[in-house]
């Protein structure tokens, strides 16, 4: 048993137990509500050079399976939860958490308050923090002069083109730090898909015939990517049904001069009830959300909106007035998360589909 | 809408329901009389606090059919509520609505597909086979030939079932192709049309449970999920439970979560509805065993463990709201509704046994579990870690348990050993741990009982830390260990040879010390209303003390055989009337399916074991003016009295002598004792299966003279006992004794006055000019009815544990209704 | 037997989707007025208004349709249908459950010029079912369902079925 610490940029200092690799880590540190999901949630690009909290206070009873992973690695800089389960036994398990963090070189740190540190980044929002084996002045000055990237789309996107191919829709998906989940998701319809690098041309786009485009979601700043990104998605959205997920729809909203801001509480979890406007129906849908819409905005775009979260009212949907084009801050792929939040690729996919017909 | 509204009550305590739905039908009736109802009950349950209220119109009836329409017709009620009266009150709905039909009131919140399907296995799998929903797989058969081939397809073990049999019912299981052999022609040859069915065999999946809540407009919420820790073959009341799920990855829990949702779609279910499924290990394919349409033990383990406003809002859904708009109580926050709980605690239900008193009473059982319930109680242990809840859980159930003795285990023989873990009994814990110890591979054990390997790892976690604390007497960093994974200062006191106190002190000394963490349903996300609090030993407390005139008052735990149901009862009242008399109230208790739950009753709960330890911790942060003890826990008080508590001592018979050898009626002559003087009640009978009193054989109490007491009783309810069956104002033999919590209970139900309320302010020394009215009235004057019983009934030991003595009913209160006239 | 190849979710789905490409086509909502025939068209033409609503928060007009009188195989003359809407100027939504061989469509511009000068008449039909018989074509579909002329498909609504369906036998 290795005693390690989590420090926060704040000064706080939390001691636990060590697991995973012995690595000294650094990132930005947030927690997630979720009880469930907890390797898709560590290989999810869109917390690259971040350290996870899990509120739930164990994880890794159902080991680790090469199905739930969301990219080949763990992207989380770091793991921190109240308890770790030992050995699982999950019949797809291939291998411990533990294991899985120590071939990847991810710190994981236990037995902690983690309801304290939950309660206390409620209150300080996000800030660095880092796993180390002391907590001495060294290890706060190394925090305080980390400087976080803002390149984590060039970081986590692919360098080149792939193809995933099926025998349906020729869809083309921009990664901005893609996740398996909507892949899988294409799958389901058998779409033909190309992932294109976040930064493909309108030509290499349009080159491939799409029937529809998908905007993938992925980490960071969106006010951080390219601008030339937003000028292909004003092309794009006229010639081309288009789904924006996570980053994509805050690349959306922005390429439709809607204003994108750093949320006040960020929201990991899925437990928050998400209104669908225009039936008044409440879904629940996976979130991780550091960027939202700036509600005023909207007025005096070509966008309206079409999903509220009801615990802060924060705009969760966007759609185009005039064309096929529209977004979700959620995450419709089910990995992890509940089944009806997947409605925005059927609503994709019969827009595809139709206009493919027609 | 309907304007009249009839709750129906679900009769007498027994296996499988504890208080839970009395509970549930209080916090509606407030919801329903805040919304403009009118309420009427029908119950004959003498326990239920429920009818004990005065603003619900009470029909004291035997819960039939007939009854029930008779009600329904004479008041003209427009609506009837099946879902807060167990099993009991959905049957009777689905009789009722065969009966009256069109005619028939309103049946709020259930179809009567959905009642049909909670009743009718055979019809739930019908419907979840026309939905595409995964039901119990199974195939016909006429022929040997045809029973492998359907053997082959849904692979070994199953189960083969006769076709109209000729006599019995069979149900042969097979494990393998030589017993399939044996079973094949034997049950074609059963069957007149020689047909069979070949089920495939659940056996050993793991059993779980998802509640979900749903409204008229199609929205779905899960409250939450809960795994039983036992495999499908042990009845899901007797298994260790476990919430939230701990061995399902994610995609396994949203396909239960999202055919839950689809069953309550299905069934158009306004309001609850628990579904059950099995879920095979191998291949994490499922079906759905059962579903659950009414607020039971598992609902109200959820609605315990989430801090969800569960009956609030199933009563807002079945009157029509929205769930993002439906009217919860103000003291929740806005958005909680319709927020899906998430825990950041873990939370283990204990079920709680009978065969250790029915051994000291001498009545043989056979403590093999299996799929009939054999369990009365539970409790909760609440903890941040797995092993901490269970340590909790079990010591909350067993404290003074002689059948959990450890000591028992290590005299098996090994066969003994391997025998138990195949068919498990009531004690399984101490036997999975003795297995443990003796070197069994988690693999093994895994195999062996079907219990995921997660738990052994767990337990063999607690054995180590067992180990570690003896080897190492008086360790600062064994022990915080031991306390951060719930280990109490008592077994630490054993282990290190020494008394409680002095670890207790120990541990002060060094700082170790419990935090209170809140129940919310948002992990921390929100700053939620919180009044529940569980002890750990972390970092940050979030109790802080109420406030300075507050009663703490400590529950009764599990309930056993006894006065479960009785004393929840008393002590539901007593909370009550403190805060009528406007103190605050807090809570110490551990049995969630107990009415001292219930939200209006108290200001602040804590859901905590109930040993000497557990209660001055609370205690020390609560600083309150009274202390309410049910029972003489010597040491307890002891230990309170000289923290400088002020304790008020609720006496309580507990063991009740028998009645069975008794050749006549025995005369209860009932008292009130209000510390200075003893004032006559009424005399009532008791043989063994009864407790009657009737108005018109009464004598004039003040004749007769009056008993001793000792100088140190207590404010209280007490009655002689006298064999000689001749009602006389002669002086008697006999003696006395506090008045049994059931006939309390009893006599306060039927009585026109509020006994136990009298007895409160009376121990705060403010009793009304009404009370000494009351109390000072000759007997009669309370008594607004000619006869009323009590009975008990021997029934549910028969059908639960295979009991064929006659039983000592007054002893072990089971199946306890009344009457009047 | 009735066999439901359309459930109660995805006919909602199908309205929401028609919803959605109303507003697309029309560049929102100005000037739109929904009618529907008589009986299930007005009830879906209403579900179409409830979510315009939901959305722009501006009430949409619903007007009732009834054509029996002006089918084509009604001998007399038509009995001219009094609209409560005004529909002159107006982008009109036509709406019904189900289109067929076009005669009931036909029949109800019939209907619909005798109240007024539409800007622009749109359809917009929960299932379409194939076997045109004259040159009509709706413009929002909910569901293409190619169907035998044999069999018979019923739309079921909650306000007159208790329930939302298509179901076909």
């Amino acid at each position: 048993m290795t005693k390690r610490y989590l420090i926060l940029e704040d000064g706080s200092i939390y001691e636990g137990e060590a697991f995973g690799a012995p690595a000294t880590t650094f990132g930005e540190i947030f927690f997630h509500t979720a009880m469930t999901g907890y390797q898709e949630i560590m290989t999810n690009p869109i917390y690259h050079n971040q350290i996870v909290v899990f509120t739930v206070p164990t994880i890794g009873a159902a080991g680790i399976n090469h199905r739930a992973d969301e990219a080949i690695v763990p992207m989380v800089k770091g793991v921190v939860v109240r308890e770790v389960a030992e050995v699982s036994t999950n019949r797809l398990q291939t291998m411990s958490m533990h294991e899985f963090l120590l071939r990847h070189n991810v710190p994981g740190i236990s037995r902690l308050d983690t309801r304290a540190l939950t309660r206390h980044l409620r209150e300080t929002g996000a800030q660095k923090a880092s796993i180390v084996d002391y907590p001495d002045d060294h290890a706060f000055d190394q925090l305080r002069a980390l400087v976080m990237t803002n390149q984590e789309v060039q970081q986590t996107s692919t360098p080149r083109a792939y193809v995933n191919p099926g025998r349906g829709a020729n869809i083309v998906v921009i990664d901005f730090g893609l996740k398996n989940g909507i892949l899988r998701m294409l799958n389901d319809y058998d779409a033909n898909v190309t992932v294109l690098p976040y930064n493909a041309t309108l030509d290499e786009v349009m080159n491939l015939d799409p029937d529809g485009i998908v905007l993938s979601s992925g980490p960071g700043d969106p006010s951080a990517v390219p601008e030339d990104i937003l000028d292909l998605i004003r092309t794009l959205q006229k010639e081309v049904p288009l789904l924006g997920v996570g980053l994509g729809h805050e690349l959306f909203a922005m390429a439709n001069h809607v204003e994108v801001e750093p949320m006040p509480v960020e929201h990991h979890g899925m437990n928050h009830p998400i209104r669908e406007q225009i039936t008044n129906q409440i879904m629940y849908a996976t979130q991780a959300q550091g960027y939202q819409v700036v509600k005023g905005t909207i007025k005096n775009s070509d966008l309206f909106v079409t999903h509220v979260d009801l615990t802060d009212g924060s705009i969760q949907g966007l759609r185009h007035r005039n064309y096929p084009a529209f977004s979700v801050q959620f995450f419709p792929d089910t990995a992890p998360g509940p089944i009806e939040a997947t409605q925005p690729f059927d609503d994709f996919m019969d827009m595809v589909n139709i206009r493919r017909g027609a | 809408m309907a304007d009249k509204i009839l709750l129906i009550g679900g009769s007498a305590n027994g296996f499988g329901r504890e208080t839970e739905s009395d509970a549930a039908s209080y916090q509606m009736t407030s919801a329903l009389l805040k919304r403009g109802y009118e309420v009427y009950l029908v119950d004959d349950n003498p326990f239920s606090f429920t009818a004990s209220r005065n603003d619900v119109h009470l029909e004291v009836l035997e819960l039939t059919a007939e009854n029930i329409v008779k009600v329904i017709v004479a008041n003209g009620i427009n609506a009837i509520v099946p879902t807060v009266g167990g099993t009991t009150a959905i049957q009777l709905t689905y009789e009722v609505e065969e009966i009256m039909g069109e005619q028939g009131p309103a049946v709020l919140g259930l179809s009567s597909s959905v009642l049909q399907a909670s009743q009718n296995t055979k019809y739930l799998q019908e419907c979840l086979k026309q939905w595409h929903l995964p039901s119990v797989q199974t195939r016909l058969a006429s022929t040997p030939g045809e029973v492998f081939d359907a053997a082959r397809e849904l692979e070994f073990p199953v189960f083969v079932r006769s076709i109209a049999p000729q006599g019995q019912a069979l149900r042969l299981q097979a494990e393998d192709a030589e017993e399939l052999d044996q079973v094949a022609e034997l049950a074609l040859d059963r069957s007149l049309t020689h047909q069979v069915n070949v089920d495939k065999s659940i056996h050993g999946y793991k059993e779980i449970s998802m509640i979900v809540m749903r409204d008229f407009r199609n929205t779905n919420l899960l409250v939450g999920g809960i795994e039983d820790m036992d495999p499908v073959g042990i009845h899901s009341a007797d298994s260790i439970a476990v919430t939230p799920i701990q061995t399902l990855a994610d995609p396994v829990v949203q396909a239960l979560r999202d055919t839950a949702f689809q069953i309550a779609r299905g069934f158009n279910v306004y309001g609850l509805l628990e579904v059950r499924f099995a879920v095979n290990p191998e291949d994490d394919e499922f079906v759905v065993t059962r579903i659950i349409p009414y607020y039971d033990r598992k609902a109200s383990l959820l609605e315990g463990a989430t801090g969800y406003p569960m009956v609030p809002v199933m009563t807002g859904l079945m009157l029509g709201d929205r769930l993002d708009r439906v009217h919860i109580p103000s003291s929740y926050a806005e958005h909680t509704a319709a927020l899906e709980p998430t825990m950041d605690h873990i939370v283990v239900r204990f079920p709680v046994f009978t065969f250790g008193e029915l051994a000291s009473a001498g009545i043989p059982t056979n403590r093999r579990l299996d799929t009939i319930q054999k369990s009365v109680g539970a409790t909760l242990g609440v903890g941040r870690s797995l092993e901490e809840a269970l340590e909790k859980a079990l010591r909350a159930a067993h404290f003074s348990n002689r059948s959990f003795s450890p000591d028992l285990m290590g005299k098996l023989t090994d066969s003994e050993v391997i025998e138990q873990l195949i068919h498990p009994q009531d004690n399984r814990i101490l036997l999975l741990l003795e297995a443990i110890r003796r070197g069994y591979t988690v693999d093994e054990l895994a195999e062996l009982t079907h219990i995921d390997a997660f738990y052994f790892y767990k337990l063999a976690n607690i054995m180590q830390l067992e180990l570690d604390v003896k080897e190492h007497p008086w360790d600062y960093e064994v022990l915080k260990s031991a306390k951060y994974y719930g280990l109490s200062d008592g077994l630490i006191a054993k282990l290190w040879g020494t008394a409680y106190e002095s670890v207790r002190r120990y541990r002060w000394d060094n700082n170790i010390l419990p935090t209170y963490k809140a129940f919310e349903p948002s992990a921390g996300e929100f700053q939620e209303s919180v009044s529940q609090f569980y002890s750990t030993f972390e970092d940050e407390n979030e109790s802080k003390r109420l406030g300075d005139d507050t009663v703490m008052i400590v529950g009764t735990g599990a309930f056993r055989l006894g006065d479960g149901a009785a004393a929840s009862y008393v002590l539901a009242n007593v909370m009550d009337e403190f805060r009528n008399l406007g103190y605050q109230t807090v809570l110490l208790n551990n049995n969630p399916h107990d009415l001292t739950f219930i939200p209006q009753l108290s200001d602040k709960q804590y859901f905590e074991p109930l040993e000497i330890s557990d209660i001055m911790n609370v205690a020390e942060i609560e600083q309150p003016t009274r202390i309410v003890v049910p029972g003489n826990r010597i040491k307890l008080i002891k230990s309170l009295k000289s923290a400088g508590l002020n304790v008020d001592v609720l006496v309580r018979e507990k063991y009740l002598e028998t009645t069975l050898t008794a050749e006549k009626d025995q005369l209860l002559y009932n008292y009130f004792y209000d510390g200075a003087q003893l004032h006559p009640m009424v005399v009532s009978r008791q043989s063994n299966r009864k407790v009657s009193i009737d108005s018109t054989e009464q004598i004039d109490l003040e004749q007769v003279q009056l008993p001793e007491m000792p100088a140190d009783a207590t404010i209280g309810f007490y009655q002689f006992v006298c064999d000689e069956a001749d009602l006389s104002t002669d002086v008697l033999q006999g003696r006395m004794r506090p008045m049994p919590f059931m006939q309390l209970a009893f006599l306060d139900k039927v009585s026109s006055a509020d006994w136990i309320r009298i007895m409160i302010r009376y121990m705060v020394g403010q009793p009304t000019d009404a009370d000494e009215v009351v109390v000072h009235a000759t007997p009669i004057l309370n008594w607004p009815f000619n006869h009323a019983v009590m009975r008990y009934q021997d029934t549910e030991f028969k059908e639960h544990l295979n009991i064929v003595d006659r039983l000592d009913n007054g002893q072990f209160a089971m199946g306890t209704t009344y009457e009047v006239d | 037997m009735a066999k439901e190849i359309v459930d109660a979710m995805a006919m909602q789905r199908a309205l929401t989707r028609i919803t959605y490409e109303i507003i697309e086509k029309n560049k929102g909502i100005n000037n739109l007025v929904i009618v529907g025939i008589k009986t299930r068209g007005v009830y879906i033409g209403q579900h179409i208004a409830d979510r315009l609503q939901q959305l722009e928060s501006a009430e949409i007009p619903v007007g009732q349709l009834d054509i029996s009188s002006y089918r084509d195989d009604h001998s007399d003359a038509p009995v001219k249908q009094d609209l409560d809407v005004n529909i002159d100027g107006k982008r009109v939504i036509l709406v019904d459950d189900v289109l067929y061989t076009g005669r009931t469509i036909r029949a109800a511009l019939d209907a619909l010029m005798d109240n007024g000068r539409p800007a622009v008449v749109n359809l917009a039909v929960l299932v379409d079912r194939g076997h045109r018989e004259l040159p009509i074509r709706a413009d929002f579909v909910g569901k293409n369902i190619p169907t035998s002329a044999s069999e018979r498909i019923q739309v079921n609504v909650e306000e007159v079925d208790g329930y939302d369906s298509v179901e076909i036998e």
